[in-house]
């Protein structure tokens, strides 16, 4: 019968303590200059006021659980497990521990539980600390307190247990922070070069559309997971009258989810310890069915990541394409291989019988890379039938969701033309049609002002299909005028699109925004911009120097003003290319519209949105809509006009204002000196 | 009192024990020998607990070693290559032991401080001379009064005067004690002072195993001389280990009883028959020529 301390040793535990002092001394020392010290060097000189000095202590409470408690823990997780695993290292040491009458499972639980206190301890010392330095201020932020302790807590057990595990697949113990850094970021790196290796050969591949890929890469890398899961918002809330910033935390949960993910670590990481031969301390992965996995997943990273490095970095010296890439790959698939056999072997001489392996490597990169260029998977000629699509989202410059059939049949007609030109579109994408290469160069600047031959457009389509399921595609084209007046050419599909007024008046104004959301309007002034943009100019040129703020019945008279010159499409027509007809066409003055209402911001897109908490505590978004104003705009303007601000905008064009000032420093000719100078 | 049995272990594709057998009685001093290379250094870590065996069984007392603290509590053991903590003293050593050794003799430390006088047992372990550090593993070794002690190359590093003084302690806890120790050394010279137990080891097995006197009985030299032209043809069934003559003196070592091989060589009529005990190196040496591990001539 085993007793009841079978996994547990007193004499151990103590000795580990007082060996390894320094790392737990200096995670206490960290941690009291940045609690309490802190908080009492910061409310030394402020004012008595509770609230503020409440509000103060609560921001850094919750700033240290979100932001540094992460990073903290990153580095202490590391440290500790090599500190405690230490004596698995090293033969002398392997063999004195495991020599003591001590079971293995007394051991790892002894030296796991250690670990435990070496943070656990510090945290509630620290906890207690904070409490006092904070009764002292006169002023008890406990939630974010213990929000913090939380955190903190929960960060440094799984990073513990996460470095833990893999203190048992290696028996080297500089093997042991580099498996661990490596992984804390490996899956996200390559999950990038994945989606950017399928974007740079994958026609109409769009960025991080394959939900599995960005999932593993976010959750696999515990650090980025922390970052974008673990954060702070700042609503504002209203107190005896007065606005404090009241911090909230997001994404304790996600800190629970790895905490126990921890656990499981922690199991697996005894399961190793259980079955380890320790002769094979000093080796690189003492596991064996881990020495291939090893082998071959070095391999295939070096080849991707190295492959990917130097694909890019060296363009000049080799065309792009998938032959070079595929000679970047396989090279460094290869030099990754065989270092990675020497590691394992402990040997330079492992070329002779290893070679085999190596081939693999070879096939295995050559294959995956060709089945992507000749599109064995018939990726690239997918376009969904008009009877599958619900509705599709069009991402340029702002999002748009359509839903009407006919709106829906043109995005589809978009697709197929992009699709079936995909040869030129690629042949003007490497600068391999001379035309098109002209077309390009002879975008320039003429009496100060630049025009455009030729631009390049991305577009994101995001069909929701009626099963359920998403098909998302990115693709690239070039537009020009000749390509604009062509039919059935991408510009032209895309030019029909963008320019539908009730396209253009979704993307300004999202379906959730209603009338009565609307809070106020502000209206720029030429002479606010010239202020704002350093240009010297007189009033009779620009105008007030301030914006106008319009509320109540005149904001929403505009707003109608506004929707109507949209619909009617006098407004917000999208110029692809720039000359001097779309410059003459486009003030500098633009009008802001925000709304407030209880929003999905995920809806939100076509402008900035903040939250605040109202007097109740209740969150509300603020949602701000720019739209620049045009010269054909005539509903908008006479509105204007009639409210007596046109004197005080004094509307510009783009095209004025370019020939006026030096803003654009490198557009202007050298014959045309502006008139106003732009500091 | 430990037992192994028909133990294999493989390191990387290498058979480093062969289905070893070996048994070391209780209460002996065990004498374990071999070339370099032999797996006598696997052995000790087998019956230390260190190493798990591919197929076998290592056991003390009937009861596997392996994993198991309630035997391993009863063992101590001085491996060749010793480890402490960093800035471990004898004193930090001896207070992490006596956590672990129910029977660790405080008493006993306290007294063995004059025997081990030279150590000053709060110096950092790492920071003293070899040899220093080698006594101060015995001190503790001592101290813990194991059942069993196991040692490596024990006496590697220490003076003559502290080499006699160890093996008086540990001749002493053997009397006394019933202490049962086993021995790995190339000091075949000091071995057999001390060892009534002899194993030698050879490519991952046990060539031999027996006690000192039965193997001092079953080989023996002898040197025996013929008058001149004299022609002699040795017996044929004489197990000769080995065989060389110098003018006309022959030497002889013969593997077997030494009365018969006494008869048998006297009905040859030598002039001169002398039977001579040989040392353990000897019977090392002579042993493993058999094996294909003899002093070879060299021709350069």
């Amino acid at each position: 019968m085993r007793s009841a301390n079978w996994f547990f040793s007193l004499p151990l535990c103590k000795k580990q303590v007082k060996r390894f002092w320094p790392l737990w001394g200096m995670y206490v020392f960290v941690l009291f200059i940045l609690m309490p010290v802190y908080q009492l060097i910061e409310t030394q000189d402020r004012s008595v006021d509770t609230h503020d000095l409440f509000y103060l202590l609560h921001q850094h409470g919750m700033g240290m659980a979100a932001q540094i408690a992460p990073w903290i823990a990153l580095v202490f997780g590391v440290l500790t497990a090599m500190a405690l695993w230490s004596y698995l290292y090293n033969n002398r040491s392997v063999s004195m521990m495991h020599a003591l009458p001590l079971a293995r499972e007394t051991m790892f639980f002894t030296n796991y539980i250690t670990g435990i206190l070496f943070f656990l301890i510090p945290n509630l010392l620290i906890f207690l600390l904070t409490l006092g330095a904070e009764a002292m201020i006169g002023v008890v932020a406990i939630k974010s307190l213990a929000i913090w302790l939380l955190c903190q807590t929960l960060l440094c057990f799984f990073y513990f247990s996460f470095a833990t595990m893999f203190a048992f697949v290696t028996g080297h113990i500089l093997v042991l922070p580099s498996l661990y850094a490596i992984f804390s970021c490996l899956t996200l790196a390559l999950t990038m070069l994945l989606d950017f290796s399928f974007g740079e050969f994958v026609y109409g591949y769009a960025s991080r559309s394959i939900p599995f890929l960005n999932w593993v890469g976010e959750w696999l890398s515990p650090p980025y997971a922390m970052l974008k899961g673990l954060r702070l918002t700042y609503p504002m809330t209203s107190v005896g009258g007065q606005e404090f910033t009241a911090a909230q935390i997001h994404g304790i949960s996600v800190v629970c989810a790895y905490a126990i993910a921890g656990l499981v670590m922690t199991m697996i990481a005894y399961l190793l310890y259980r079955y380890r031969k320790l002769e094979l301390s000093g080796e690189v992965i003492v596991v064996s069915f881990l020495r291939p996995v090893f082998k071959y997943g070095v391999a295939i990273c070096s080849g991707l990541v190295f492959g990917n490095i130097f694909y890019q970095v060296l363009p000049s010296l080799f065309s792009r394409g998938i032959a070079s890439m595929l000679f970047f790959l396989l090279l460094w698939g290869v030099i990754g291989y065989f270092v990675a056999e020497m590691l394992l072997q402990k040997s330079f001489r492992v070329i002779r019988k290893s070679y085999k392996g190596c081939l693999v490597v070879m096939v295995l990169l050559s294959a995956a890379m060709l089945a992507m260029e000749w599109d064995l998977s018939g990726y690239e000629k997918t376009v969904p039938s008009a009877d599958q699509v619900e509705k599709v989202t069009l991402s340029n410059q702002h999002n748009v969701q359509i839903y009407d059939p006919e709106s829906i049949a043109r995005v589809l007609a978009l697709q197929e033309s992009v699709v079936k030109e995909k040869d030129q579109i690629e042949r003007w994408k490497h600068g391999e049609d001379p035309k098109m290469q002209d077309l390009i160069n002879q975008s320039q600047t003429k009496n100060g002002i630049y025009v455009e031959e030729c631009s390049w457009y991305y577009v994101h389509l995001d069909y929701k299909l009626k099963d359920g399921s998403i098909l998302k595609r990115e693709y690239q084209f070039p537009i020009t005028e000749e390509l604009l007046t062509q039919e059935n050419t991408p510009a032209a599909y895309y030019a029909q699109l963008v320019n539908k007024p009730e396209i253009r008046l979704r993307s300004l104004f999202p379906d959730v925004l209603k009338a009565e959301d609307l809070l106020q309007v502000e209206v720029q002034t030429t002479g606010q911009i010239a202020r704002e943009r350093g240009a010297e100019m007189p009033s009779e040129v620009s105008g007030s120097n301030d914006s106008i703020v319009l509320s109540g019945e005149t904001a929403q008279l505009l707003f109608d003003a506004v929707r109507e010159d949209v619909l009617a499409g006098r407004l917000e027509k999208q110029w692809l290319l720039q000359s001097e007809e779309s410059l003459k066409s486009n003030y500098i003055n633009s009008i802001h519209f925000t709304f407030r209402g209880d929003y999905n911001t995920d809806n939100l897109s076509a402008g900035d949105w903040y939250e605040k908490q109202d007097k109740d505590g209740k969150n509300e978004v603020y949602y701000e809509v720019p739209l620049t104003l045009q010269s054909t705009a005539s509903s908008t303007l006479a509105v204007l006009e009639q409210l007596g601000l046109s004197d005080r905008i004094h509307f510009m064009s783009e095209y004025d204002w370019q020939l006026d000032t030096d803003e654009n420093v490198s557009y202007v000719d050298n014959a045309c000196e502006a008139k106003y100078p732009v500091m | 009192m430990i037992e192994l049995r028909e133990v294999v272990k493989t390191f990387d594709g290498f058979r480093a024990l062969d289905q070893l057998t070996m048994h070391v009685p209780k209460g002996a001093i065990y004498g374990l020998v071999g070339p370099n290379g032999a797996g006598k250094s696997t052995v000790l870590r087998h019956i230390t607990g260190v190493y798990r065996q591919d197929a076998g069984e290592v056991l003390m007392e009937g009861a596997p070693i392996y994993e198991n603290p309630a035997v391993k509590v009863r063992m101590a053991d001085i491996p060749d290559e010793l480890y402490y903590f960093v800035s471990a003293s004898t004193r930090d050593m001896m207070q992490f032991y006596r956590g672990f050794y129910p029977r660790f003799d405080q008493k006993r430390y306290e007294a063995l401080k004059d025997i081990f006088s030279t150590v000053d047992e709060k110096r950092p372990i790492r920071r003293l001379s070899k040899g220093m550090q080698k006594q101060s593993a015995f001190w503790l070794a001592l101290c813990c009064r194991p059942d069993v002690l196991v040692l490596d190359e024990p006496v590697d590093g220490l003076d003559p005067v502290m080499r006699r003084q160890v093996w008086s302690l540990l001749m002493e806890d053997v009397a006394e004690e019933g202490t049962t120790v086993l021995v790995s050394s190339h000091n075949l010279r000091e071995l057999e002072d001390v060892c009534d137990h002899v194993g030698i080891l050879s490519k991952g097995r046990v060539l031999l195993e027996r006690s000192l006197s039965e193997l001092q009985e079953t080989v023996t030299k002898f040197q025996l001389a013929f008058a001149p032209d004299t022609e002699t043809v040795l017996p044929q069934d004489l197990n000769i280990l080995y065989q060389s003559q110098m003018g006309r003196v022959h030497t002889l070592i013969v593997r077997g009883k030494t009365e018969i091989a006494m008869e048998r060589l006297s009905a040859l009529n030598p002039i001169l028959l002398d039977a001579l005990p040989l040392s353990l190196e000897e019977i090392f040496i002579y042993e493993l020529g058999g094996e294909d591990y003899a002093v070879r001539e060299l021709v350069l």
